[in-house]
C-alpha cells in the first residue's frame, strides 16, 4: 500500500468513545468559552463566537451525534472546521470533550460504518478504524452540519434535555 | 516619443464608456421643440472627446465614426440643421453603434463593420440633408469656416462675459475704460454681476469681483473686440459669443462659464487656442486665460479632482475602520472600570478617539458612496424603446437621482429595478386605447424615485396603470396550489402573491417580462441586500412598488438592550423612545395581547424574552422593565426588555457568512469585550408575533 492512500485523522472523545476527523478540515483549536445563544437554534447549536471578527456557530458534538451531555470542563475544546454550502466556504465549531491525538490511516484500515442501530445516527459515520487497539469512528463532516439531516433521534430527546 | 501608450488604454476605454453613457443620457433629454443648448454642447463634447481619446490612441475606427457623429453634432449646435426626431433616432443608434465599436476595441474582438458603415451612411445622409445651399459634408477645417460664415448670416450681435480676476483693477486695468471703448464699437446693453462680492467686513476695495455681461447690438469684426482685451487677456475671464437669432437662450447669462456654453465656433484658427470652460471655473488665478469654445482639445473637460481606485482597496480600508470601531468600543467600555475613575485626560482621549473614529467611518463609508443616477441613468433610453417596441406612449419621470448609496446597491439593484420597470410598461400601463376608453391620459407614466427615509433608502417605482388584477392573481395562485380554494385572503395578500416563486398572470409570455422568472427572483435580490419590497395597488389606477434597502451595509448605531442574561442591538433608527410604563399606561386586548397608551395612541407590546425564547428574564411585569418604541414603516411597537445599556456603534456581521438567517435577527455584530451579539430585526420580530399569534387563533 503506497503513502497516497494513507491519510491523517485527529481524534478526541466523547466520554469513552475515540471519535476521528479528516485533519485537513481542521482550521483551528480553541478552548472553550461562553457563546451567544442564537433563537430557533437546533438543539445542537450552541451558539455563536467571535473568531477574529467573523461569527462562527458552535455546535456541541455529543447532541449532534445524541449522546448524554455533561458540563464542559477544562479540557473542552471548540474544534474550528471548514465546510462548503451552497458553493461557499464556512468555518464551523464542534465542541468535544477532550482532544487525543492525530492519527494515520490507510484507506484499506478503515471499515465500512456497520448498518446496525448504534445510539448515533449512521448518516454522520463514515468509517471505523482502529488505533492503539481502539476503535476509532470516523466522523462525516458534511452530513454532521445538515441541518436536513436528522435530528437527534426522538426517542432520545428527552435525555439529552 | 517612446511612451507606451497601451498603459493608458484602460483609462481611454473607461472614460469613453462614460462619455457614451452622456452622449446617450444627453440625447434622451433634448426636447426636440426646444432644444436646450447647454445639453447639445454637452453632447457635442461628449463625441469630441471620444474623438479625440480614439484618435490618440489609434482607433481609427472609433476616430472616424465619431467624427461624422460631431459633424452632425456641430451642425445642431450651430442651428445649421433643425433637430428633429429622426436625426435623435439617428444619434441614439450610432451610440449604439460607438458602444459596439468601443467593446470591439477594448477587447480585441472584430467589430461589426456592416452595422458601422450602414450607420455611418445614416449619419451622413442626415448630414446632407441639412444643407439645402450646398452638398458635400466637409471635413473638419473648413467646415469650421463653412459654419461660421453660415452662422455671420444670422448673427445680430456679439455678447461678451467679461470676468476680470480680482487682481485685475490692481495692475492698474479700469474695467470701465473697456466697456466705455466697446460701446465706441456699437450700442451695447450692460449688465453688472456683482453677486461675487464679499460682504462689508471682508471687502477690499482694489479688489474687482464684478462681472459683466455686455450685448453688442451690431455684428462688429471679432478681432476688433478681442483688440480692446488684448491687455487684460491674461487677467481675466472672457468669452465672446455670437448671439444668433435662432438659438433660444435661456437663464441667466451672467456667469462666464454658461455663457460659454452657449458658445459656438467662431472660426477653426481661433479654436486652436481654446481652453477648457470647467478649468476656468476654478478661477485659477495663476493662468488667466481666454475662454473659448471647446472644439479642438481632446477630453480635458473630464479633468476632476478625483482619481481611480480599486475597489478592495475602498473595502480593506472599510473593513479596518470596522475592526478600528470594535476596538474604539472597547476602550470606551473602559471608561466606567472603577479603578480608572479619576483620570481625566484618559476620559479625555477616549471622548475624543470616539468622536474621530465616527468621523473616519463616515469619511470611509462616503467613498462608497454613488449617486444612485448611476443605476437610473439607463432607464429613458429603457423606457423610450420598450415603449415604441409596445406602440405605447410612456413618460418616464424621475427623482432623487443624486440619492447617494453604497456602490454595492447600486450593482445589485439595477437588474431587480430593470425587471420592474419593464413590468410596469410590460403589464402595467395599459395600450393607448384602453387608456383613453378607461378615461385616462394617453401617456401613461413610470415614476422612478429615490429618497431616504430613517436611515433607510427607498426606492418606488410606480406607474398609472391597470393596477393589479386581483381576481386573476387569486386565480391563478389556486390554480398552483398556492393558496387553498377556500382561503381568505385580504387584498394586501393578494397583491404580495406575485412574489411567490413562479408566479406569473400574464398568459401570452411576451419578450419582455413574465417567463415566471419574477418578482420572487426580485425579492431576493432585494432580500439579500439586507432590504425589503412591498407593492401598493389600485385596479384602474396603477401599482407602486416600494423598496426599502439599508442605507449603509456595514456600520450602524445600535441601542444596546439586556433581556435576562443576553444583550440584543436594536438599531437606533428604529427607535422612537424607551420608557417605563406605570401600571396605569397597560392595557389587554382580549385578555392577552398587552398594549401601552402613549400619548393616546394603543401601542402593542412584544415580550423580546418570549419571542426569542430567553431562559430567564429578570423583570416579568411590565411596570418593572422598560419598552423600547420602535418604528417600522408598517407600524410603532414597544419591546419589552429587561435593561437599557449603552448605545455605540456597531460593525455589522453578515450571520449567513458561516451560518444561516435567522427570523427576527436582521445580523451579528461583535462587542467590545469580544461577544458576539445579534442585532434585532424590528420588521421581522413584528412579523414573528403575526405567526405566533396565528398558531394560537388556529
Amino acid at each position: 500500500m503506497s503513502d497516497i492512500a494513507t491519510r491523517e485523522y485527529l481524534t478526541f472523545s466523547l466520554g469513552d468513545e475515540v471519535y476521528a476527523i479528516d485533519i485537513l478540515r481542521v482550521r483551528e483549536i480553541r478552548s472553550w468559552e461562553t457563546v451567544t445563544r442564537v433563537p430557533f437554534a437546533n438543539l445542537w447549536e450552541c451558539g455563536l463566537v467571535n473568531v477574529r471578527g467573523a461569527i462562527v456557530p458552535v455546535t456541541d458534538l455529543r447532541r449532534r451525534l445524541g449522546l448524554s451531555t455533561r458540563p464542559f470542563d477544562k479540557h473542552t475544546v471548540v474544534i474550528l472546521v471548514g465546510r462548503r454550502d451552497n458553493d461557499r466556504d464556512k468555518i464551523c465549531g464542534l465542541v468535544v470533550d477532550q482532544l487525543n491525538d492525530v492519527i494515520s490511516a490507510s484507506a484499506t484500515s478503515i471499515q465500512d460504518a456497520p448498518r446496525f442501530r448504534s445510539r448515533i445516527d449512521m448518516r454522520f459515520v463514515s468509517g471505523l478504524t482502529e488505533h492503539a487497539g481502539r476503535m476509532v469512528i470516523l466522523l462525516n463532516l458534511d452530513t454532521l452540519f445538515d441541518t436536513q439531516a436528522g435530528a437527534v433521534p426522538a426517542d432520545l430527546e428527552g435525555e439529552t434535555q | 516619443m517612446g511612451i507606451d501608450l497601451s498603459q493608458f488604454h484602460h483609462i481611454f476605454f473607461e472614460e469613453s464608456f462614460e462619455n457614451v453613457d452622456l452622449l446617450e443620457q444627453g440625447l434622451l433629454a433634448l426636447d426636440i421643440t426646444q432644444p436646450d443648448v447647454e445639453t447639445i454642447n454637452t453632447i457635442f463634447r461628449a463625441a469630441h472627446s471620444i474623438k479625440g481619446g480614439a484618435g490618440t490612441f489609434g482607433f481609427q475606427m472609433v476616430a472616424d465614426f465619431t467624427h461624422v457623429m460631431e459633424n452632425l453634432l456641430d451642425r445642431i449646435r450651430s442651428g445649421q440643421r433643425t433637430l428633429d426626431q429622426d436625426v435623435v433616432d439617428i444619434l441614439l443608434g450610432s451610440v449604439d453603434c460607438l458602444r459596439m465599436l468601443l467593446t470591439a476595441a477594448r477587447e480585441g474582438g472584430e467589430p461589426d463593420r456592416a452595422l458601422c458603415v450602414a450607420q455611418q451612411e445614416r449619419l451622413e445622409a442626415a448630414l446632407s440633408d441639412s444643407r439645402p445651399a450646398s452638398a458635400e459634408p466637409a471635413g473638419e477645417g473648413e467646415e469650421g469656416a463653412d459654419s461660421a460664415s453660415a452662422r455671420v448670416s444670422e448673427q445680430t450681435g456679439w455678447r461678451i462675459v467679461f470676468h476680470p480676476h480680482p487682481e485685475l483693477t490692481q495692475r492698474g486695468n479700469d474695467p470701465l475704460r473697456l466697456i466705455r471703448e466697446l460701446k465706441e464699437l456699437a450700442p451695447a446693453r450692460v449688465t453688472c454681476d456683482s453677486s461675487q462680492l464679499p460682504s462689508w467686513d471682508k471687502y477690499e476695495p482694489t479688489r474687482c469681483d464684478l462681472i459683466w455681461t455686455i450685448e453688442l447690438m451690431q455684428v462688429v469684426p471679432r478681432a476688433q473686440i478681442e483688440d480692446i482685451f488684448s491687455w487684460v487677456e491674461d487677467e481675466c475671464d472672457l468669452a465672446i459669443v455670437p448671439m444668433v437669432k435662432n438659438v433660444v437662450l435661456e437663464g441667466d447669462n451672467s456667469s462666464p462659464s454658461q455663457a460659454s456654453q452657449e458658445s459656438r465656433p467662431i472660426a477653426a484658427g481661433v479654436s486652436q487656442i481654446a481652453s477648457m470652460t470647467e478649468e476656468n471655473e476654478n478661477h485659477d488665478k495663476k493662468s488667466g486665460q481666454v475662454t473659448r469654445p471647446p472644439t479642438s482639445l481632446p477630453s480635458g473637460h473630464t479633468i476632476s479632482q478625483s482619481i481611480r481606485v480599486d475597489l478592495p482597496k475602498v473595502d480593506a480600508l472599510i473593513n479596518m475602520v470596522g475592526e478600528l470601531v470594535i476596538t474604539q468600543s472597547m476602550l470606551n467600555m473602559l471608561r466606567d472600570e472603577p479603578e480608572l475613575q479619576g483620570y481625566d485626560r484618559l476620559h479625555e482621549g477616549l471622548a475624543q478617539l470616539q468622536r474621530q473614529t465616527r468621523a473616519l467611518q463616515e469619511g470611509v463609508m462616503q467613498i462608497r458612496m454613488l449617486p444612485i443616477s448611476f443605476c437610473f441613468s439607463r432607464f429613458p433610453r429603457m423606457v423610450r424603446d420598450l415603449g415604441r417596441q409596445l406602440g405605447k406612449d410612456i413618460e418616464l419621470v424621475m427623482s432623487g437621482e443624486n440619492t447617494e448609496v453604497d456602490k454595492t446597491v447600486i450593482e445589485k439593484i439595477t437588474d431587480p429595478l430593470v425587471h420592474l420597470v419593464r413590468n410596469s410598461i410590460d403589464h402595467g400601463i395599459e395600450p393607448s386605447e384602453a387608456r383613453e376608453a378607461a378615461g385616462k391620459p394617453r401617456t401613461g407614466h413610470v415614476w422612478l424615485r429615490a429618497y431616504h427615509q430613517v436611515g433607510n433608502i427607498v426606492i418606488e417605482v410606480a406607474d398609472d396603470g391597470g393596477g393589479i388584477n386581483r381576481d386573476r392573481v387569486l386565480q391563478k395562485a389556486r390554480e398552483r396550489g398556492l393558496v387553498p380554494a377556500d382561503g381568505r385572503l385580504t387584498p394586501q395578500q393578494i397583491d404580495e402573491l406575485i412574489f411567490e416563486p413562479g408566479f406569473s398572470t400574464q398568459e401570452a409570455v411576451t419578450d419582455l417580462s413574465g417567463r415566471g422568472v419574477g418578482m420572487d427572483v426580485v425579492r431576493r435580490n432585494v432580500q439579500a441586500l439586507g432590504g425589503s419590497i412591498s407593492v401598493e395597488s389600485e385596479e384602474g389606477k396603477g401599482t407602486t412598488f416600494i423598496i426599502r434597502l439599508p442605507l449603509t451595509l456595514a456600520i450602524m448605531d445600535g441601542q444596546l438592550i439586556q433581556v435576562g442574561d443576553e444583550t440584543y442591538i436594536i438599531p437606533l433608527v428604529s427607535v422612537v423612545e424607551s420608557l417605563e410604563p406605570d401600571r396605569a399606561m397597560i392595557h389587554y386586548v382580549g385578555g392577552d395581547t398587552e398594549t401601552i397608551k402613549l400619548r393616546g395612541e394603543y401601542v402593542p407590546v412584544i415580550r423580546l424574552a418570549e419571542i426569542l425564547g430567553v431562559h430567564q428574564p429578570v423583570r416579568p411585569a411590565l411596570e418593572d422593565g422598560i419598552v423600547v418604541i420602535v418604528e417600522t414603516d408598517r407600524q410603532r411597537y414597544g419591546i419589552f426588555v429587561d435593561d437599557l445599556l449603552n448605545q455605540q456603534q456597531i460593525v455589522i456581521k453578515s450571520l449567513e457568512d458561516n451560518y444561516r438567517r435567522v427570523p427576527g435577527i436582521s445580523g451579528a455584530t461583535i462587542l467590545g469585550d469580544g461577544r458576539v451579539a445579534l442585532i434585532l430585526d424590528v420588521d421581522g420580530l413584528m412579523g414573528l408575533l403575526k405567526e405566533k399569534e396565528g398558531m394560537v387563533h388556529e
